[in-house]
């Protein structure tokens, strides 16, 4: 039968039918959809069992099918050209020159190269194209049946990541709470922010402002977003308060023609993805004022603030489908105006397609003076330390190495101002932020070095099959990098066939765990950087997932509980080590939360509320419900809960303080206890 | 017929979705947990009730959507047509249902009388009545017309069987469900 007496067929029948189908229509309309499957819901769910993945794979052979065949064809080219580039001696090292055309991005030792103009960015852009092109191919002719799972998460472990730090709380003295932040020191916007005064609340897409100095809870504003928006976090700073959000979507609505909407491939210039930053005036909580917008293009990635300038991430994926012409479809904008090519910085490896786009300016005065740097390449985890940010890539070359890498580069900002310092690539990949620490000049990092194929398109069973055979395992470094970013010490082998876990680095000591069946806890002696030292080792069983610094002497671990034979989860656990010798940690008091199987804080750190100074452990675990608790720790006594609080439904939630009172934000409520004794006090819906 | 109208008109998009929607799975694919959830929040509410009148069991729907979420966001990368994210979901939350069919066809022969449906989703009666006449698979395609919006040769390219096959299917399905109703 030909298509149009298909159609016509269907066009008869859908007559007919047309009343029952519009009765079972209506009857459905008010059908309610659970809670469950409510996109947010879903979105959490995801990333968690991404996280999940992440970690019950660590003994698994990681297989970057996508990431390592796409870099195969790329670079071979500049390997071969640079024998013993990356070989195991000068593994690490930084990027020596070579004398390709393109070899200006790797001509002096740990130098950043920028883009001597669009062309050159394009050039990349072409590069992966063609190797997005040949991965298909490959793709095309292997089994079906292999999983992409791996190369999703190669992808996505890396973007996803929580930008994790040092984690004090700086406003501790100043008697409310700060968002537990990855350094101390330097700000970071959240969901939920206080200064005193005021709640500001990021809920869906209104921000609403509470007043918190009276007896009673007052709702005295409401920002409502525009619906194209979508809100990531707040900052509050003084008087003003500061959105972060997306937009995408068209500049002006335009319609496509028939051609650009029949041909794909073709780019649409006026579409647009951007991040922004509104700033208002809060000086009267009830009367926010829109003052002034910062905008550059990408999804929002993150923020910090320090000595009153914002330094906003995100993240801009080019179209390697892009015409050399449209050049909008592939060089970020800033305040609406294309990047100058020398702000971008070229990657390592000559392909290229997101961008991580950094840019600073002054809350005082948005429209002022900007500077801004787009790192060219692939995007991943950021870690900003007081004094430079650094732009962390996952590299999987098949071809030229045998194990996963990380590609560094470091730009330093002083008030508003960004200069490009270096570059180089380490072996292994980093867990999440917390992985990578600055401190007195030096960047101390632990990684867990991966085998890589060496097939041109590994498939994640036979991939495992290799690794065996093989022998090659998963281990472990540590490294310790000059400020020219040179390795003065390293470690290797650590820890064979486990991954890391969670890490944290505290002055000259750091802590990392690895887990297979028990979770061994090991102590780093850093003292002499250019003799970094495996001091103290100790097994437990289970895992943290995060560490945070609880007074002198003592490091809490929040992760979970797992049984002697390393297979069944017993619950979430909290574990306070004594670090007071840090060659003799032990574990000497342990928590278990039964029945509940993750915690937000395992990759959000921002999710704990914890202060050493007034004994509080907050965060929020999930069972059958989610549920925010509250403990508090004594050396005898151990940990204590002070507070639960079953949530509904599946936001995220926030515990902070102010005064003498805790506020617990989930959705769009508010409830305030007592911070002694967590005696219910009021509540607001807003 | 404006509703099925405008259920065809959002299942072809407007130009301006369309390319938004091929923009998401890009980024989708590239690992982005919060573009695959924009993908998918335009086209939840319609996979919720595709699956709970296919399979008539609030729990199983619930559960078939989500399996059928995860199964999508772990295999993102393999969605060929970068243009056809609803397609795709479809497919795979269909395939959900039918092994839920097979699921329930082994646990009957074990106790009789399990698959007995819960029936708090707000249907009237009529309606239950004359779902109740149909068999699964009528069910299915039924669902797909009325929520996926979907003709039957697209229905049968989706489910791997002839479209002429599907047209008779869904006449006859459609036929004694107006019996009931009218």
């Amino acid at each position: 039968m030909d298509r149009e007496v298909d159609e016509r067929k269907d066009k008869q029948t859908e007559q007919q039918e047309g009343s029952v189908i519009e009765r079972i229509a209506e009857n459905a309309e008010n059908i309610e959809v659970p809670e469950s499957l409510r996109p947010e819901a879903v979105e959490r769910r995801l990333e968690k069992s991404r996280r999940e993945r992440l970690h019950r794979r660590r003994k698994k052979w990681r297989t970057v099918c996508s990431a390592a065949a796409a870099c195969v064809c790329v670079l071979i080219g500049i390997a071969s050209a640079q024998n013993g580039w990356f070989t195991g001696k000068n593994r690490g090292k930084l990027s020596i020159g070579i004398d390709t055309e393109y070899a200006a991005a790797q001509s002096s030792p740990g130098k950043i190269v920028s883009a001597k103009d669009y062309d050159e960015v394009y050039a990349y852009i072409k590069e992966e194209r063609k190797a997005q092109e040949e991965q298909l191919n490959e793709r095309a002719e292997s089994v079906s049946k292999s999983t992409n799972e791996s190369a999703v998460e190669s992808a996505s472990d890396l973007a996803g990541q929580p930008y994790a730090g040092q984690g004090e709380q700086p406003a501790a003295n100043s008697g409310y709470s700060d968002t537990n932040v990855r350094e101390a020191a330097v700000g970071e916007g959240d969901i939920v922010k206080t200064d005193g005064k005021n709640l500001y609340i990021l809920e869906g897409q209104n921000v609403q402002i509470v007043s918190i100095e009276g007896e009673k809870m007052v709702q005295t504003a409401s920002i409502r977003m525009d619906k194209e928006k979508t809100a990531y976090e707040l900052y509050v700073e003084g008087n003003s308060l500061l959105i972060a959000y997306s937009v995408s979507g068209y500049a002006d609505g335009a319609v496509l023609s028939d051609e650009a909407y029949v041909n794909s491939d073709t780019y649409n210039t006026e579409y647009r993805e951007y991040t922004a930053i509104d700033i208002y005036d809060v000086s009267i909580p009830s009367a926010p004022k829109l003052l002034d917008t910062f905008s550059q293009s990408g999804s929002f990635y993150t923020m910090r603030v320090s000595d009153g300038y914002v330094y906003l991430l995100s993240n801009f994926y080019a179209d390697i489908a892009a015409g050399r012409e449209e050049i909008e479809a592939y060089i970020p904008k800033i305040r609406g105006e294309n990047i100058e090519s020398s702000k971008i910085l070229l990657p390592q490896y000559k392909r290229g397609t997101q961008y991580t786009v950094l840019s600073a300016f002054a809350i005082a005065e948005p429209s002022g003076k900007t500077d801004s740097i787009a790192v060219f390449g692939s995007v991943g985890t950021c870690y900003v330390s007081r004094e430079n940010i650094y732009i962390c890539e996952g590299y999987y070359n098949a071809q030229e190495e045998t194990v996963t890498q990380t590609c560094i580069r470091k730009i330093g900002y002083q008030d508003g101002v960004l200069e490009a310092k270096g570059q180089t690539k380490i072996d292994g990949t980093l867990n999440d932020s917390f992985s990578i620490d600055e401190y007195e000049g030096n960047l101390r990092l632990v990684t867990t070095v991966s085998p890589v194929g060496n097939s041109v398109a590994p498939l994640a069973r036979s991939g495992e099959t290799a690794a065996a055979e093989s022998g090659f395992k998963e281990s472990n470094s540590l490294y310790v990098l000059d400020e020219n970013l040179e390795i003065i010490g390293e470690i290797h082998d650590l820890a064979r066939e486990e991954q890391i876990y969670s890490a944290r680095f505290i002055g000259k000591t750091g802590y990392f765990v690895t887990y297979r069946q028990t979770d061994p806890l090991f102590s780093v002696d850093l003292s002499d950087p250019s003799k970094p030292q495996i001091i103290g080792e100790l097994k437990i069983p289970g895992f943290s997932e995060y560490l945070h610094p609880f007074g002198e002497g003592k490091l809490l671990g929040i992760g979970m509980d797992v049984d002697e034979t390393g297979t069944v989860t017993n619950g979430v656990k909290l574990s306070m080590f004594d670090i007071s010798d840090a060659a003799d940690v032990k574990e000497v008091q342990k928590y278990v939360l039964e029945d509940m199987y993750s915690t937000d804080v395992a990759y959000n750190y921002k999710a704990a509320l914890i202060s050493e100074e007034l004994n509080l452990i907050g965060f929020t675990a999930y069972g059958q419900r989610q549920t925010f608790y509250m403990f508090s720790y004594d050396n005898e006594k151990g940990f204590t809960m002070r507070f639960s609080r079953e949530l509904l439904g599946y936001g995220e939630a926030r515990g902070i303080y102010s005064d003498s009172r805790f506020y617990l934000v989930a959705g769009n409520t508010v409830e305030v206890y007592t911070l002694d004794t967590f005696d219910k006090i009021d509540d607001i819906v807003l | 017929m404006d509703q099925l109208e405008n259920r065809l008109d959002s299942q072809t998009g407007g130009r301006g979705k369309h390319k938004e929607e091929l923009r998401l799975v890009r980024k989708a694919k590239a690992g982005d947990t919060k573009s695959f959830s924009a993908l998918y929040a335009q086209i939840y509410i319609e996979l919720y009730k595709f699956a709970l009148y296919t399979l008539r069991h609030p729990q199983d729907a619930e559960d078939a959507v989500s399996e059928a979420v995860t199964a999508a966001y772990e295999n993102i990368t393999k969605l060929k047509s970068e243009t056809s994210f609803r397609n795709w979901m479809f497919t795979i939350l269909a395939n959900q249902c039918r092994k839920r069919f097979i699921k329930r066809e082994k646990d009957e022969e074990l106790t009789e009388d399990i698959a007995q449906p819960e029936i708090d989703y707000g249907q009237k009666a009529d309606v239950r009545a004359a779902l109740e006449t149909l068999s699964e698979e009528e069910r299915l395609i039924v669902s797909f017309s009325v929520f996926g919006g979907y003709k039957s040769a697209e229905i049968g390219g989706m489910l791997g069987i002839e479209a002429a096959t599907v047209r008779s299917k869904k006449n006859r399905a459609l036929g004694k469900m107006r019996k009931i109703l009218e």
